[in-house]
């Protein structure tokens, strides 16, 4: 078990197949440290950065600069079999002519473990994952779940200093994903291993992650506990990230406490002038007249997911989203809508978080 | 009543056979008479006028329509055509195989047809090889004979003995310009009979029977290998084409050869012709072989008395005439020599003094046994592989012991107990095939009856061209080796063949058999092995110029084997190839060094030739292979910790597997098979013993032999056919298990 430390990490490729040769950056000075046992979960939408970042842990990556830590040790140019990490691939990788049994003990005997330990480590390994009954067969013969779960046992067995996890998840279907993320969250428990885990999905992030850390080409834009990260977004795009559905952007002006555009306004602690973005999640308004009213929306389509409504629309021309309370709107007609106490997320000119 | 009309489909090539050739002509009355010949360039043109003008003649009874053959496939398309009534009327080919023909019956004997004063006017030389067992087949048209061709530029005087030829001839070579004295094919009996004969000896015994190992023969062998080895007056392994590139190029002084070379000759180069030298050590002339070019009448024309006037007609003295004077043909008529001056036919002439001096080609079957353990001789003696006497006394044995073979006694009803067999097998097949849709019908009775039928309309055609292209050959095949064959009979022996095969009486089976499979073995592993190394090579991620090699490396597998082949064996001649040249360039004593002398350096010859013709193939299905191997098994791999050699050993190669095996199994049957490498490059020297089973088989069916010994030969494919379909049922068995493990 290690901490993982990026000091001022950057890397970038060069493309020979294209025209231009000036190096793409995809991942730009990196600085995260990683305690040991932590549980980190890199988001971000494609391309930001995450599986390259995930990938220099591994060793498949060598950084273009800046300092790569796995312990103590500064591992940059170290051979990715002597990191003692270990990796579940979103396709799995599963050795396709060897059993699950063979898939599982590859790298304890490429490392010449002896034989007796290499079975007592498989089983065991295939024991906590419930592969005991499947060990003599081929991936071929497994479903999707199995796959994932030999692949998990690959990486279990060897004890490895930490986990990488790159889009484990996303080849499973909805219902299978939330049973092995749970199952993920139950080893992570058990060995109490580092994990760095790799996802687009929020919902992934939002209920494993120790610390989360948001990522959009190539910069961190905000790394903390989720919750906290989910209440206090750093910026815009971290706001517009994370939740479902999106947080409502409302442009307006910021004047002595009062944010005011076209067709809404609403008291803000925050002092100052300017031009701002008002940002408030959908979850925190609600159709009718409850307490402060914010503006009214025109609804054009009301959906029904079940514990609860939401109302689409515009708000002065501005797509709105708001939940929907007791009476529930008829589409194209225009209802106000009311918001909670202390929701608002201001963000200034540039994107930027503004504190009360 | 599906059963009859399979029935009736693979018996169809056994009964099909068209009696008449059809008789044109007829509008004007004339019949009309064809005339197979194989004359090219101005003989064909002066055969062509003579034809027009009999034609134009209207008090002619018939007409004269010449049809011209490739020399190389008129003998095999008389022998197949006349016999089933298809042939010509007449026609034009060299004494030699008259035996086989007379015994065949395809020849009508002309014995008091031809008048015997009419026959004292051609030179008797041309009309005795035309007499076979007593009785005369032919009408002599002109005669060939190799001679002494030089060029004036380099020797401005032919030589009238070999010491002189030896002399002009040393003075003349100098090896390292590639520059040679004489070049003739002196390891071809045919080029060497004139030392032979010359020497005093004789193919034949006073019995009539082959006599090979007499003390004249091996001082005739010897003489030429002096010409090689110690005088160095001659290139080594020499073939038709070198004779003419040496001699054009003005890279050799003399040529032993015949005019058929002068037309392939530049008109601008000084060419003499002189008759050959006389053996200093016996005083005697060197005599060539001698064919006497006649016409024949097929013994199954229809108008045979048509065909014998149309025969004497183009014997007679407007003929002889015509073919001498613009056809440059020396003709066999006396009389027609008298229109042509020494000066303006100093060439054709030439040959004509030669004539007396010449040793007709023996016209008996056995002669036909002969050929190829001479050739033998002269190659294993002329490589310093062997003594003369030793190499005739061995070559003796072998002739004997194919003969004793051949000369099965003759029994009635030749065709009998073949066909029976080859019905027999048909009716067998069809039952069995019958069955097989019986066993489909059974279990696709739950499908619509009308959609199974319409199923086998869909596949009739290629059916129906399955058994007549596949499987009719192959039962004919199968059925053949149960027969010897003797010119047109077949006599059913039962296993007789494969016992003799497989016992050794007849050549090396076994021998055979191991080399076949060590060459098998051998070029398996390296095309495998250098196809998976340039295939990997070729993977590497970011090497430039993939495209490029990728073509270059494919490039052997597109040029057509035959090609390869002859380019490999060039590369591997002895003085002029550059195989021994590169070698030399690295300080080896290459130069001058005989590959195809040696087993091992003729295997090595055959097997480098295939190489380069193997590993392509190889390297296609490898880098297709490597190329659908997922990278993150790489990448997975290396971080359980896996080396470069772990990740090739446990990951690339169990993964090419699958792909790799289907592609060992061809490649095995497409090299136990090797027919153009090994009769193309080594020719099976020495002395067969790099020959594959394949090679054999060849062998016995279109060299060894009177008559050809197909019965052998399809015994000899049967059991390859055989030992390869073992081969394929086991790895298939291999593979099969094998991919069932990887579901």
């Amino acid at each position: 078990m290690a901490s993982i430390s990026f000091r001022g990490v950057t890397k970038s490729f060069v493309d020979a197949s294209r025209k231009n040769l000036a190096p793409k950056v995809v991942v730009a000075r990196l600085d995260l440290e990683i305690a040991d046992g932590e549980f980190v979960v890199l988001v971000g939408p494609s391309g930001c950065g995450k599986s390259t970042t995930l990938r220099m842990i591994a060793g498949l990556e060598e950084p273009t600069s800046g300092d790569l830590l796995i312990g103590e040790r500064k591992v940059n140019a170290v051979h990715p079999g002597e990191r003692d990490v270990a990796m579940v691939f979103q396709s799995y990788a599963l050795y396709p002519h060897l059993t699950v049994y063979e898939n599982i003990a590859f790298g304890l005997r490429v490392r010449k473990t002896p034989q007796s330990e290499v079975d007592t480590r498989v089983k065991e390994a295939a024991g906590i994952l419930g592969l005991t009954d499947l060990l003599h067969r081929k991936p071929s013969q497994l479903s999707g779940g199995q796959r994932q779960r030999v692949a998990m046992g690959r990486a279990i067995v060897r004890k490895p200093k930490a986990f990488l996890f790159d889009e484990p998840l996303s080849n499973l279907d909805a219902k299978l994903r939330s049973e092995v993320r749970a199952e993920i969250a139950r080893l992570r428990r058990r060995f109490e291993t580092t994990t760095v885990y790799v996802t687009h999905d929020q919902v992934e992030a939002m209920t494993l992650a120790d610390r989360v850390v948001v990522m959009a080409e190539g910069y961190v834009q905000q790394v903390g506990p989720p919750l906290e990260v989910y209440r206090k977004p750093a910026n815009k795009f971290v706001a517009g990230f994370l939740g479902t559905p999106t947080m409502n952007f409302l442009p307006g002006t910021l004047s002595d406490g009062t944010v005011s555009g076209k067709g809404f306004f609403i008291d803000v602690d925050t002092r100052g002038t300017g031009e701002v973005t008002l940002g408030i999640r959908p979850q925190h308004v609600t159709v009718g007249k409850h307490g402060k009213v914010l503006g009214e929306m025109e609804v054009e389509v009301v959906e029904r997911l079940g514990a609860e409504s939401y109302a689409l629309g515009t708000l002065g021309g501005t797509h709105f989203t708001s939940l929907v309370g007791s009476e529930e709107p008829k589409p194209g007609t225009r209802v106000p809508v009311s918001v909670q106490e202390g929701s608002a997320h201001l963000f200034d000119a540039k994107g930027v978080r503004m504190e009360g | 009543m599906r059963r009859l009309i399979l029935a009736a489909l693979l018996l169809l090539p056994f009964t099909a056979r068209a009696d008449e050739v059809p008789d044109a002509g007829a509008s004007s009355g004339r019949t009309r008479l064809v005339l197979w010949h194989a004359y090219r360039g101005t003989e064909r043109e002066a055969l062509e006028n003579l034809a027009k003008r009999l034609n134009d003649d209207a008090t002619v009874p018939y007409t004269l329509d010449p049809l011209a053959i490739p020399y190389d496939a008129l003998v095999d398309k008389i022998t197949a055509a006349v016999p089933r009534n298809r042939g010509p009327d007449l026609f034009i080919f060299a004494h030699d195989t008259i035996g086989d023909w007379a015994e065949a019956g395809i020849l009508r004997p002309m014995e008091g047809e031809v008048d015997p004063t009419t026959l004292r006017g051609f030179f008797p030389e041309t009309v005795t090889p035309l007499i076979y067992r007593g009785k005369l087949y032919g009408i002599p048209l002109a005669f060939k004979s190799a001679a002494l061709v030089y060029r004036k530029d380099l020797l401005p005087t032919p030589p009238r003995t070999t010491d002189e030829m030896i002399a002009a001839g040393r003075k003349i070579t100098n090896i390292d310009e590639g520059k040679y004295g004489l070049v003739y094919e002196n390891g071809l009996l045919y080029f060497h009979a004139p030392w032979l004969f010359g020497f005093g000896g004789s193919l034949f015994g006073d019995d009539g029977r082959p006599k090979l190992d007499s003390k004249e023969n091996a001082e005739s062998v010897k003489f030429a290998a002096r010409l090689l080895q110690q005088e160095k007056i001659v290139p080594q392994e020499v073939n038709g084409a070198l004779v003419t590139a040496l001699f054009s190029e003005g890279k050799a002084a003399m040529a032993i050869t015949g005019p058929w070379v002068l037309g392939d000759l530049d008109p601008k180069i000084p060419v003499g012709v002189a008759p050959l030298p006389i053996i200093s050590e016996s005083g005697k002339p060197a005599r060539p072989f001698l064919s006497s070019e006649a016409v024949f009448v097929s013994a199954k024309g229809k108008n045979q008395e048509l065909a014998m006037m149309a025969a004497a007609f183009l014997a007679g003295e407007a003929s002889a005439r015509e073919r001498l004077l613009v056809g440059k043909q020396p003709v066999a008529l006396k009389s027609a020599w008298d229109g042509l001056s020494r000066t303006d036919g100093e060439v054709l002439w030439a040959f004509r003094d030669q004539l007396p001096n010449t040793y007709a080609t023996p016209n008996t079957p056995a002669m036909k046994s002969l050929w190829s353990p001479m050739d033998n001789v002269l190659g294993l003696v002329l490589h310093g592989s062997t003594t003369a006497e030793e190499a005739l006394k061995e070559a003796q044995g072998k002739v004997e012991g194919v003969l004793a073979k051949v000369d099965v006694p003759k029994e009635e009803g030749p065709f009998h107990g073949f066909t029976l067999l080859m019905v027999g097998l048909a009716l067998a097949s069809g039952v069995w095939t019958n069955r097989k849709l019986q066993m489909t019908r059974a279990l696709s009775s739950t499908f619509d009856s009308r959609i199974t039928r319409l199923a086998y309309v869909y596949m009739s055609p290629a059916l129906v061209a399955m058994a007549v292209l596949t499987f009719c050959p192959f039962l004919v095949g199968i059925g053949m080796g149960f027969f010897r064959h003797t010119y047109g009979r077949w006599d059913f022996v039962g296993l007789a063949n494969y016992r003799d095969l497989l016992s050794g009486t007849d050549g090396r089976f076994l021998y055979t058999l191991g080399m076949t499979v060590f060459w098998t073995v051998l070029n398996v592993s390296l095309h495998v092995g250098i196809g998976l190394a340039l295939a990997l090579v070729l993977n590497i991620k970011g090497l430039k110029l993939k495209g490029f090699y990728r073509v270059l490396l494919i490039i052997p597998w597109a040029v057509p084997s035959y090609i390869t082949a002859l380019i490999w064996k060039g590369m591997f001649h002895p003085d002029l190839g550059a195989v021994n040249e590169v070698l030399a360039q690295f300080g080896l004593n290459t130069r001058g060094m005989s590959w195809m002398g040696e087993v091992t350096t003729a295997f090595l010859a055959n097997l480098v030739t295939n190489t380069w013709l193997g590993f392509p193939f190889m390297m296609v299905v490898c880098l297709g292979a490597l190329q659908s191997i997922p990278s993150d098994l790489y990448e997975a791999a290396r971080l359980d910790g896996a080396s470069r050699a772990q990740q090739f050993r446990l990951i690339t190669l169990p993964l090419l597997k699958p792909a790799l095996l289907p592609a060992v199994l061809l490649g095995s049957v497409w090299t136990f098979n090797q027919f153009n490498v090994v009769y193309l490059v080594s020719g099976g020297n020495p002395d067969g013993r790099t020959d594959l089973l394949v090679t054999e088989a060849f062998r016995w069916a279109f060299e060894r032999g009177p008559g050809g010994a197909f019965g052998l030969s399809a015994a000899y494919s049967t059991l390859i056919f055989l030992i390869l379909l073992g081969y394929s049922l086991f790895t298939n068995r291999v593979t099969g298990s094998l991919e069932k493990a990887l579901e």
